[in-house]
Formats: structure tokens, C-alpha cells, sequence
């Protein structure tokens, strides 16, 4: 008697782990759509006309090549490469989210700690990071089946080309303004007081204070 | 074209949010900047720089209002197949991209995210949406979620909902060649010849001319044989010709009667079943290809109808779902019309109900009852009207059950429906009620089948005359 008591015992404690992961097994199963009826299977999708479109999981692939090619530029030490590829990871599962500010400062940082102002990690850096952003605020909240017209990619790689042509002119009057060895004090002194003026108007703006 | 669906207005103010990946790299890329400058580094301010330029740029040329949007169906009554509808898109200034989250019932959302220019050009024409289905009736189909972005997608509104678009879909018609007629035809003109002596076209018989009779009717050939036959013959020795004397007595041809028929179609709207039987009885949503009985029961009493109204004869329509007054029996493309506008918007209301009054159907008329047979009520009613004398044909719109979910328990109840059912039919049969049962598949795919295709059963049944 005691014998079938234990096994009894066994077998409901058995059948109690068993049982969440028969429930798993049966969603993945239902997940792969193995063994449904009919009355289970994937439902069709909406049709919407649309001009030349290009699905949204291409775009976040294009993001994740322009951010691993920058990366492979770049090439920043050990722990930060780990820090910009979870960003870029995170970027990739969500493209409108937070990992985009991580994989910028990630990236700024690896740009300070390199020797040479010189070095074309830093203009490779610069539009890079640029261009994540750019299709960051495209993709949006959008899947990864959405999908894209064509044209409306022409405005937004137009603006990078703009504000790439004068931001790269910039930076290489810069460097060759650096290569004079000229000392500006002031400088510091303007970006502090730029900086607390910023952060003034940004935590009016977030606290819904300031003017729309 | 329908009335839209939903017109969110234009409304004043600011209503665009910087989005949350600028939001974010605004102060990481002004944090770089200030950081190249205290370290004296241009390579890491050309890094902030553009994400400072980029998000004011979105920012500083943000639309100032909201636009509109507007969801209507391109058809409002469509039949069952693709169901366009159309999404109209009134851009706000300085809006670059419109995203669209179009959903539909038994379909998975599409998202799209459209170029806001297009829709400023001259003639810009709505972006169609379409959906397929082979359901009917009156339904919601349509809804979208949109929101409107600025500049390269810096600034985005919130997100709204327009719709759901209501849309009548009508049931579709299935080719029936011949119909069975009811016991009795009635009237005095139709496309049917009656027992009846009158003005048609068959021959009745040939009698001596009466009072009352038209002259036309006279067969002068028939008088002219029977007048020479007693006077022995034309242009013979002895015959007089056709005197006077010789035609005293006229001959007339008479005719069989035309009449119409008058059919009822009756539906059982007080309750809708897809073919999953686990789903019976619950909220489960059916599938959009597969039909529930009611739609099984709008394209079967439409196909009839359409042939009998072909045929010139006239159709009316009793809902057994509904105490309200039945459509009149009338003839016509107007009255098919009718008859397909009030199947579509027959609609199960609550639980099924008791009818315990039998509905009282003009006289003489032949009943086609389109239901499920899943209770006794119908089959008390249809044997009642069989009584009174109107050939009934009961039309079996259950769907092919899939069972293959069902648990033991499930398989057992459902066994005995179905045995229920089945005696059910034997009553309708030994009653002297006929039987049809109506199967949506495509002809090619119940070959090999044992049940015959509604078009042949009917067909058989039109080639027995019945009568009572």
C-alpha cells in the first residue's frame, strides 16, 4: 500500500512539473502551425494598395549593416563593442525605442577615446549615426512587416545629405582648426552655459511648462 | 459609395510629439557636442552634430494642425469575394508620412506607411484596402489606426481609430437550372400552363362553339372537316359545298390556362453556426472563409428565388427570426432586389426564440424553408404547413462540421445532434416533406460523393409533378 502511495505521490508530483511544459509544447506546436486543423490555420492579411514599397524588416536589416559597418570603422575597445552591439540588437527588435541614444553614446565614446581626430572613424561615426536615427524616426513604432513607399525614403535620405555635407565641412574645418594649435578659453566656457541653457529649455519642455 | 465611416476633423493647435528615438538622442548628441568641446575634439562634435541639426530641423518645421482622414466602402453592397474600401488621406502642412494600421475581422492587420505628398496633387485618389471573404450580411469590416509624422518622422501625432465601416454584403447566387413548382398555381396569366381551360398556349380540347366563346377561337379547319364529313366530302358528286346549311355547327379550340406560382421562402435566422462545432454555442469568431449556416441559408434561398422571379413567377419571404410581417409575394427585378437587401440583413437576435403560432403564408404557395434543423421547432412548423396544404421543400443549411478539435465529451453531444437531426429528417420525410441539403463546396470537389448537388436535386424534383 505504502509502495502505490509513493507512486502515486511520484506521478502528481511528475504530472505537476510536467504539466507547464506540456502547455509550452502545445503553444510552440500551435506557434508552428504543425498538426492544426483547418479551422487553425494563419489568417490571411489585409491587402492595401500601395505605389513601390520596401518592408520594414529590410529597412531594420540596412540599419543593422549601417550600424555593424560603423562599428567594424570604428572599432572601439572590448566592453564598449558589447555595449553598441546590444544597442544594436535592441535597435533591431526595436527600432523607435530607447537603443538608438545608447548605440550614439556608445559610438561618441568610442570617437573620444580614439588618438587621431584625423581618423575617417570619426566622419564614418558621424553619418552612421546619423543615418540610424534618420530611419529610427522612419521606422517608428511600425513591424517588421510594414511596409514603406518608396518615395518616402527620398525626403528623409535628402535631409541626411544635407545636413551630412554640412556637418562633415564642418567637422574638417575643425580638425584643421585644431592642427593650428590655437588656445580659446572662452570656449569651454560658452559650451557650459549652452549646455545649463539647454537643459533649461528641455526640462520646461518635459515638464509641459514651457511653450509647445 | 458609402457615407465615411469616420471624419476625425481637423483640429487646431499643436498636436505632434517629438518621437521617442529623437526625444532621446536630442540630449545624448548635445551631451557629445559639449563633450568634443570641453575635450577639444571636432571628430566628437561631428558625431552630435547632426542628430542636433536633424531633430531641431523635424522640430522647428512641425505641422501646426492635425489632418483628416476619412474610411469608406468603395461598394456598399458588395457580394461575398474581395471587399474593397477606400482610405482618404487630408494631409496636414509640412506632414511627410502617414502610417496605417488597416484591420479587418478574421485578418491579420497591414501596416503601411504612405508618402503624405501624393495625397496633396492635384486628383489624389484614396488608397484601397481590400479584404476577402466569402461571409454576407451586414457587418463591420473595416478599421484603421493612423497617425501623421513630420520631417523625416521626427514629430508623430497620437494615434486615432477611424471606422469600423459598416458594409451589407449580399449573398451571391448559385446557378439552379429547374425548379419545382407548388402543388397549386394561381392567377390568370403566368409563365405556367394550368389544368384549367383558358388563354394559353397548349391545346385543351376542340368542342362545339358556346355562348361566351370568342370568335377567334373558332377552328375553322376543325368546323370545315366536320362539316364535310357529314355532308360527304367538298367538290364530290353529291356535296352541296359549304352552304350556309354547312356550317351550322362552329368548332372551337380551347386552350389550358396559364398561371403563376407563388413561393415563400422561409428563414431560419434564429441562430448561426460555423462549421468548427466546438465553437457552437460560444462567442469563438468564425473564420472569413468559412460560411456560417446563415450565410449557407441567404445564397440557397436567393438562388431559388432568383430562378422562380426568372421564371416570371412571384417570391415573398417570411423570417422565422423575427415577429415582423413578411415580405409579399411579388414578382420582378425590384422585388429580387428586396428579397437579397432582407436576406443579407437577416440576423439572429439573442437566443433562439419558441414559435409557437405557426406564420400564416398565402394560400396555395410552395414553402422553402432554409434551416439548421437543430430543434423541433422548425420541423413542427414545416410538417403544420404541409398540412395546410402547401408543398413544403426544407433546405438543410447546416455547414459540413469539422470535429477534428473536439474532445471525447464534445464528439459524444455532438454525435447525438446529429442522430437527432437525423430522425428529425425522417419525420420531414415520412410527412411528405422534401429535402434538399445545400453544401457551399464547388461542384468538382463533392464528385465521388454520395449527396447530390442542390442544382440536381431541385432539378429532380421539378421533373415530378407533384399534386395533392
Amino acid at each position: 500500500m505504502s509502495d502505490l502511495g509513493l507512486g502515486t505521490r511520484l506521478a502528481r508530483t511528475a504530472r505537476g512539473r510536467l504539466a507547464p511544459w506540456r502547455e509550452r509544447v502545445v503553444r510552440l506546436l500551435w506557434a508552428l502551425r504543425i498538426t492544426q486543423p483547418e479551422s487553425q490555420r494563419p489568417l490571411p492579411r489585409v491587402r492595401i494598395a500601395l505605389r513601390r514599397a520596401v518592408p520594414g524588416w529590410a529597412l531594420r536589416l540596412a540599419g543593422l549593416a549601417v550600424g555593424a559597418g560603423c562599428l567594424a570603422v570604428v572599432a572601439p575597445s572590448l566592453p564598449l563593442l558589447v555595449l553598441a552591439c546590444v544597442a544594436l540588437l535592441f535597435w533591431l527588435i526595436r527600432p523607435g525605442g530607447v537603443a538608438v541614444a545608447g548605440y550614439l553614446l556608445v559610438v561618441g565614446l568610442a570617437v573620444l577615446v580614439q588618438p587621431d581626430p584625423f581618423a575617417p572613424a570619426g566622419f564614418v561615426a558621424a553619418a552612421a549615426t546619423h543615418l540610424l536615427l534618420a530611419l529610427s524616426c522612419l521606422l517608428g513604432p511600425a513591424g517588421w512587416s510594414a511596409r514603406f513607399e518608396l518615395s518616402t525614403l527620398g525626403p528623409v535620405l535628402l535631409r541626411w545629405l544635407v545636413l551630412q555635407a554640412v556637418v562633415q565641412t564642418l567637422g574638417l574645418a575643425g580638425r584643421w582648426i585644431g592642427t593650428l594649435g590655437l588656445a580659446l578659453p572662452v570656449l569651454p566656457l560658452l559650451a557650459g552655459a549652452a549646455l545649463v541653457g539647454f537643459a533649461v529649455w528641455i526640462f520646461r519642455r518635459l515638464s509641459g511648462q514651457g511653450p509647445d | 459609395m458609402s457615407r465615411p465611416a469616420a471624419t476625425p476633423p481637423p483640429s487646431g493647435g499643436t498636436a505632434l510629439r517629438l518621437c521617442l528615438a529623437a526625444g532621446l538622442s536630442l540630449p545624448v548628441g548635445v551631451g557629445l557636442i559639449m563633450l568634443g568641446l570641453l575635450a577639444g575634439r571636432p571628430d566628437v562634435i561631428t558625431v552630435g552634430l547632426p542628430v542636433l541639426l536633424f531633430v531641431l530641423w523635424g522640430w522647428l518645421v512641425r505641422p501646426r494642425r492635425r489632418g483628416g482622414f476619412t474610411l469608406r466602402g468603395k461598394d456598399q453592397q458588395p457580394r461575398p469575394g474581395v471587399i474593397p474600401a477606400l482610405l482618404g488621406v487630408e494631409p496636414a502642412d509640412a506632414v511627410d508620412l502617414v502610417q496605417v494600421r488597416v484591420n479587418a475581422p478574421g485578418h491579420r492587420s497591414r501596416e503601411a506607411v504612405l508618402d503624405a505628398r501624393r495625397f496633396r496633387a492635384d486628383g489624389a485618389e484614396p488608397v484601397e484596402a481590400a479584404m476577402e471573404t466569402v461571409r454576407t450580411g451586414r457587418r463591420d469590416l473595416f478599421w484603421v489606426e493612423w497617425l501623421e509624422a513630420g520631417t523625416a518622422g521626427v514629430t508623430r501625432t497620437e494615434p486615432e481609430t477611424a471606422g469600423p465601416v459598416p458594409i451589407t454584403v449580399l449573398p451571391g447566387l448559385q446557378r439552379i437550372s429547374l425548379v419545382p413548382l407548388p402543388f397549386r398555381l394561381q392567377g390568370l396569366t403566368g409563365p405556367h400552363s394550368w389544368r384549367r381551360a383558358g388563354d394559353g398556349g397548349d391545346l385543351h380540347d376542340v368542342r362545339m362553339f358556346a355562348p361566351g366563346d370568342r370568335l377567334r377561337r373558332i377552328d375553322w379547319r376543325v368546323t370545315a372537316r366536320r362539316a364535310a364529313d357529314r355532308t360527304g366530302g367538298f367538290g364530290g358528286p353529291g356535296s352541296s359545298g359549304l352552304g350556309s346549311s354547312g356550317l351550322a355547327e362552329l368548332y372551337v379550340r380551347r386552350t389550358y390556362a396559364t398561371a403563376d406560382a407563388c413561393v415563400m421562402l422561409v428563414l431560419d435566422s434564429r441562430d448561426e453556426i460555423g462549421p468548427v462545432v466546438s465553437s457552437w454555442g460560444d462567442a469563438t469568431e468564425v473564420r472569413e472563409d468559412q460560411a456560417t449556416s446563415l450565410d449557407i441559408a441567404r445564397v440557397a434561398a436567393l438562388s431559388i428565388a432568383d430562378r422562380f422571379l426568372a421564371n416570371g413567377d412571384r417570391v415573398g419571404l417570411e423570417d422565422l427570426g423575427r415577429m415582423q410581417r413578411p415580405v409579399r409575394p411579388a414578382g420582378g427585378q425590384q422585388q429580387a432586389r428586396r428579397l437579397a437587401l432582407h436576406l443579407a440583413l437577416a440576423a439572429p437576435l439573442g437566443e433562439p426564440g419558441r414559435r409557437e403560432r405557426v406564420p400564416r403564408l398565402p394560400s396555395g404557395s410552395m414553402i422553402v424553408l432554409c434551416s439548421t434543423f437543430l430543434d423541433d421547432d422548425v420541423a413542427r412548423i414545416a410538417i403544420d404547413w404541409h398540412r395546410a396544404g402547401h408543398r413544403v421543400i426544407a433546405v438543410d443549411v447546416l455547414p459540413r462540421p469539422v470535429t477534428r478539435d473536439l474532445n471525447p465529451r464534445g464528439r459524444t453531444a455532438f454525435r447525438m445532434i446529429m442522430l437527432e437531426r437525423t430522425l428529425r429528417f425522417r419525420g420531414l420525410a415520412r410527412a411528405g416533406i422534401e429535402l434538399v441539403r445545400w453544401d457551399p463546396r464547388p461542384v468538382s470537389e463533392s464528385i465521388g460523393t454520395t449527396e447530390v448537388a442542390p442544382d440536381a436535386a431541385l432539378a429532380a424534383m421539378a421533373r415530378v409533378r407533384r399534386r395533392r
